[in-house]
C-alpha cells in the first residue's frame, strides 16, 4: 500500500511511499476522512518514503489542511527527501504546514 | 410357509460360500437381532422416533441380506412411520416385528 | 485388490464380505466411520464400500475425510444404502461418493460395479503416475535451465570491473564461484549523493551494516533470497537511511560468520561485531577495518580450509569521491552536452495507456546520461503534460478544484473523459542547445484542444500570503514550472506552451 495511516488518540500518522500523485487521491482521502472535520486532530505526514510529488499531491495536502481546520490546522510534513522538500518550499508550503 | 419367513435359496448359497463362517453369521444375526428387537421396545416406550427409525433401518438391512423378507418388510413400515414422526401404530408394528423375528429364529434353528 | 467394508451391522459385513471373498478380493472391515478412516490409513485399501447411518462418524463425514486423505490417488467409494430418497443420494455424490449399491445386495450388480470402478481407478492411477513422471522430467530440465541462468547472473555480478573503485574494498574467496545454487542471497545498495540517502534491498545477507559516526546501524534483511519468489511475490521496495560523508557500509556473506576452525568452532557474529565495534570506539581512520575483519577471521580459523563462500565488502561513502567517479563515468561514456532535438506525438488512443514522461526521461538519459537533473525535469514535464491533457484535450476546468468535493470530482471526471476520448493528440518537442556546462532545453507541448484565454495568465500569480495560497487548490503546477524554468510562454490560441529549462552538469 502506497499510503498507510494509523491514529493514536488525537494524532493521525500518515505514511506515503512511492509516487504521490492523483492516482492515490482516493487512498489519501480515506486516510483522514474518518476524523471529524475541524477537530483538534494533529496530522503527521511521513514523507521519508515519498519519491515524487506533483501538483495534484499539493492540492491534496491543501484539502487535508482545510479538513483539519485551515489556519487552525495542525499538520506536520516530516522527513521529505530533498527533491520533494524543494517542491514544498517552491510552493510556499512551509508557510502553511510545519515542515520538519 | 417357511419360504415367506426366510428365503432358503439365499441362505443355502451363503452357507455354500461361507463354509465354516456360516455358523458365525447365523449366530451374529440371532444375537444382534435379539438386541435390536429389545432396543426397539425401549425406544418405542420412550417415544424416541429417531432411535426407532435407526434400529428399524438396521434390522431391515440385515434381515434382507439373509433373505428374511417378511421381517425386513415389517421393519420397513416402522422405519417409514418413525421417519415421519408417526408413532401411533408403533406398538402394533413392534409386535409384528417381534413375531417375525421369532419365526426367523425358529426357522434358522430348524434348518441349520 | 483390497476392499474395505464399512458397516455398523455385523450381519451385513459378514454377508458382503463372504460374497466378495468368493470373488477373490481381500477384505478388511470397520464398524463405524472413524474406524474406517483409521483402517484406510493403515491398510491402504483399493476400494471402499460405505454404509451411511453409523454411530461415532457417519458415512458422509468419513467419505469426505477419506477423499481428502487420498490426495492424488483415486480410491473409489461405493455407498451402501437402502435409502432411495433423492436428497440422501445427492448427498452421497456431494461428499465424493463414486457409486451406490442398494440393499439387499444383488451379487451380479455388486461384482459388476466393483470391476468397473477397478478399471477406472487403474486407468486414473496409471495416468497420474505418468503425469508425475513427466512432471519430474520437466522439473529436472527446468532446474538445469535455471542453473544455467543463475550461473550467468552470478558471473556477471562478480565481474570485478564494477568493483574496482578506490572506495570499495573487496575480498572474494575461491569459493565465491558458482556452486550450483539457484538461490542467491544478495544485498543491493545505492548511494544517492544528491539526496544523501542510502537505498538498499537486502535479501538474506546476514551481516550488512552502516557505520555512521559512532553508531552501528544494521541494514536488516527484510526479503527472501533471490530465486525463491516468482515475479508476483517479489518486492522491490527499498529501505532508506540517511547517510553522511565518510560513512562506511560493511557487507559480508554467512561464510565469514560461519568460518570454521579445526575444532568445529565458528567465527560467529559476536566476533564479527566486535571487530566493527572496536573500530567505532578506537576512532581510528577506519581504513583498517577491512583488514581487521579478515585478519581476525584468519587468526580464528588458523589455516583450516573453508567450504563456504567468504566474501567481504567495505564501501566508503566518500561523497566527493563518488560524485567525481560519477562525473568521470559520465564523461567516459562521452555524454558531452550536444545539439539534438526530438519530437513525439501521442494520439488519443495512445494517451489512454501510455505515460510519455518516463519515455522522455529515458530518452534524455540515453542522449545525455544522468547530467540533466531528472527530478526537476520530471516535475516540469509532468505538470506540462497534465495541463495539456486535462485542460487542452479533456476540457476540464481547474476552477472545479476550488472545493474539496470538486477536487475529487475533477479526477473522477478525468478518468471518465479519458476513457471516452476519441480524437485529439499531444505533440511534445524537446530541443537542446549546449552551453558551457550543460544546455538550454526547450520543451514544447502542443495539443489539439481549443486552447484558453492566455491573457488571464499574464498577472504573476506567486502567492504572497499563506491565505492566498490556501485559497487555491489548483494552479500550483504552473507555479512549479515557473520556478524551475528560465521562461514560459504560450501561443495566442493557448494550445501550445514553450518552456526553457537550463541545466548544468557541474552539480
Amino acid at each position: 500500500m502506497p499510503i498507510t495511516s494509523s491514529s493514536n488518540g488525537n494524532t493521525v500518522d500518515i505514511v506515503i511511499s512511492g509516487r504521490f500523485d492523483f492516482s492515490v487521491h482516493k487512498e489519501f482521502r480515506d486516510s483522514y476522512s474518518d476524523t471529524q472535520s475541524g477537530s483538534a486532530t494533529e496530522f503527521i505526514i511521513d514523507m521519508s518514503q515519498t519519491e515524487y510529488v506533483d501538483s495534484s499531491a499539493l492540492g491534496m495536502l491543501l484539502l487535508l489542511r482545510e479538513h483539519a481546520g485551515s489556519d487552525k490546522a495542525n499538520v506536520t510534513i516530516k522527513d521529505c527527501q530533498s527533491d520533494v522538500k524543494d517542491i514544498m518550499i517552491v510552493s510556499n508550503f512551509d508557510k502553511l504546514f510545519t515542515i520538519s | 410357509m417357511s419360504s415367506e419367513i426366510i428365503d432358503l435359496d439365499i441362505l443355502n448359497e451363503l452357507k455354500e460360500i461361507m463354509e465354516d463362517d456360516f455358523d458365525e453369521l447365523i449366530e451374529t444375526f440371532i444375537d444382534d437381532g435379539q438386541k435390536q428387537v429389545d432396543d426397539l421396545r425401549v425406544a418405542i416406550d420412550a417415544s424416541i422416533a429417531p432411535d426407532i427409525r435407526r434400529i428399524a433401518h438396521t434390522l431391515k438391512g440385515s434381515s434382507a441380506n439373509l433373505g428374511a423378507n417378511a421381517l425386513s418388510e415389517t421393519c420397513k413400515v416402522l422405519e417409514h412411520d418413525a421417519a415421519e414422526d408417526n408413532l401411533s401404530d408403533a406398538n402394533n408394528q413392534y409386535e409384528k416385528i417381534k413375531n417375525a423375528y421369532e419365526a426367523v429364529k425358529a426357522s434358522l434353528a430348524e434348518n441349520f | 485388490m483390497k476392499i474395505l467394508i464399512v458397516d455398523d451391522d455385523a450381519t451385513n459385513r459378514l454377508v458382503l464380505g463372504a460374497y466378495l471373498k468368493q470373488d477373490g478380493f481381500e477384505i478388511i472391515s470397520a464398524n463405524d466411520g472413524q474406524a474406517a478412516i483409521d483402517l484406510f490409513q493403515d491398510e491402504q485399501p483399493d476400494l471402499i464400500l460405505m454404509d451411511i447411518m453409523m454411530p461415532v462418524l457417519d458415512g458422509y463425514e468419513a467419505t469426505k475425510k477419506i477423499k481428502v486423505l487420498s490426495g492424488e490417488r483415486f480410491i473409489p467409494i461405493i455407498f451402501l444404502t437402502s435409502m432411495t430418497d433423492e436428497k440422501a443420494l445427492s448427498q452421497c455424490v456431494e461428499v465424493g461418493g463414486d457409486d451406490f449399491l442398494t440393499k439387499p445386495y444383488n451379487r451380479t450388480i455388486l461384482t459388476a460395479k466393483i470391476n468397473a470402478l477397478e478399471r477406472v481407478s487403474d486407468l486414473y492411477n496409471t495416468n497420474q503416475r505418468q503425469k508425475q513422471e513427466q512432471e519430474l522430467i520437466t522439473r529436472r530440465e527446468l532446474e538445469a535451465q535455471e542453473q544455467e541462468v543463475a550461473r550467468k547472473v552470478f558471473d556477471s555480478i562478480l565481474s570485478p570491473g564494477s568493483l574496482s573503485s578506490d572506495n570499495i574494498q573487496l575480498h572474494l574467496s575461491p569459493m565465491s564461484l558458482f556452486n550450483g545454487d539457484v538461490v542467491l542471497a544478495a544485498c543491493l545498495v545505492e548511494i544517492d549523493t544528491s539526496n544523501n540517502v542510502l537505498k538498499y534491498w537486502n535479501g538474506a545477507i546476514p551481516a550488512a551494516y552502516l557505520m555512521q559516526g559512532d553508531a552501528l546501524i544494521e541494514l536488516k534483511s527484510t526479503n527472501l533470497p533471490l530465486g525463491i519468489l516468482g515475479d508476483a511475490g517479489f518486492s522491490n521496495k527499498l529501505d532508506l537511511i540517511e547517510i553522511r560523508d565518510k560513512d562506511k557500509i560493511v557487507l559480508s556473506t554467512d561464510g565469514i560468520l560461519e568460518a570454521e576452525n579445526s575444532n568445529g568452532g565458528m567465527f560467529g557474529s559476536e566476533r564479527f561485531l566486535k571487530c566493527l565495534n572496536s573500530e567505532l570506539t578506537l576512532d581510528v581512520t577506519r581504513s583498517a577495518l577491512f583488514d581487521h575483519i579478515l585478519q581476525s577471521m584468519n587468526e580464528f580459523v588458523d589455516g583450516y580450509e573453508q567450504t563456504d563462500d567468504v566474501t567481504l565488502a567495505v564501501i566508503n561513502c566518500d561523497i566527493d569521491y563518488i560524485n567525481q567517479l560519477a562525473t568521470e563515468r559520465g564523461q567516459s561514456k562521452k555524454f558531452i552536452p550536444s545539439h539534438w532535438s526530438f519530437e513525439l506525438c501521442f494520439y488519443y488512443d495512445a494517451l489512454k495507456s501510455i505515460d510519455p514522461i518516463p519515455l522522455i526521461n529515458q530518452t534524455l538519459v540515453e542522449i545525455q546520461g544522468y547530467q540533466i537533473q531528472q527530478d526537476k525535469l520530471s516535475t516540469i514535464l509532468t505538470e506540462l503534460f497534465c495541463n495539456s491533457l486535462d485542460h487542452g484535450l479533456l476540457g476540464l476546468d481547474s476552477k472545479m478544484k476550488s472545493t474539496p468535493e470538486g477536487f475529487m470530482q475533477f479526477y473522477s471526471d478525468k478518468e471518465l473523459l479519458l476513457k471516452s476520448m476519441d480524437e485529439g493528440f499531444i505533440k511534445i518537442a524537446v530541443k537542446n542547445i549546449p552551453t558551457k556546462n550543460g544546455g538550454d532545453l526547450t520543451i514544447v507541448f502542443e495539443d489539439s484542444g481549443k486552447g484558453f484565454d492566455t491573457s488571464k495568465l499574464e498577472k504573476p500569480k506567486m502567492p504572497v500570503s499563506a491565505e492566498d495560497n490556501a485559497m487555491n487548490f489548483s494552479g500550483r503546477g504552473l507555479l512549479l514550472i515557473k520556478s524551475y524554468c528560465q521562461s514560459i510562454s504560450y501561443n495566442e490560441k493557448g494550445n501550445r506552451v514553450e518552456c526553457v529549462y537550463s541545466w548544468s552538469n557541474s552539480d
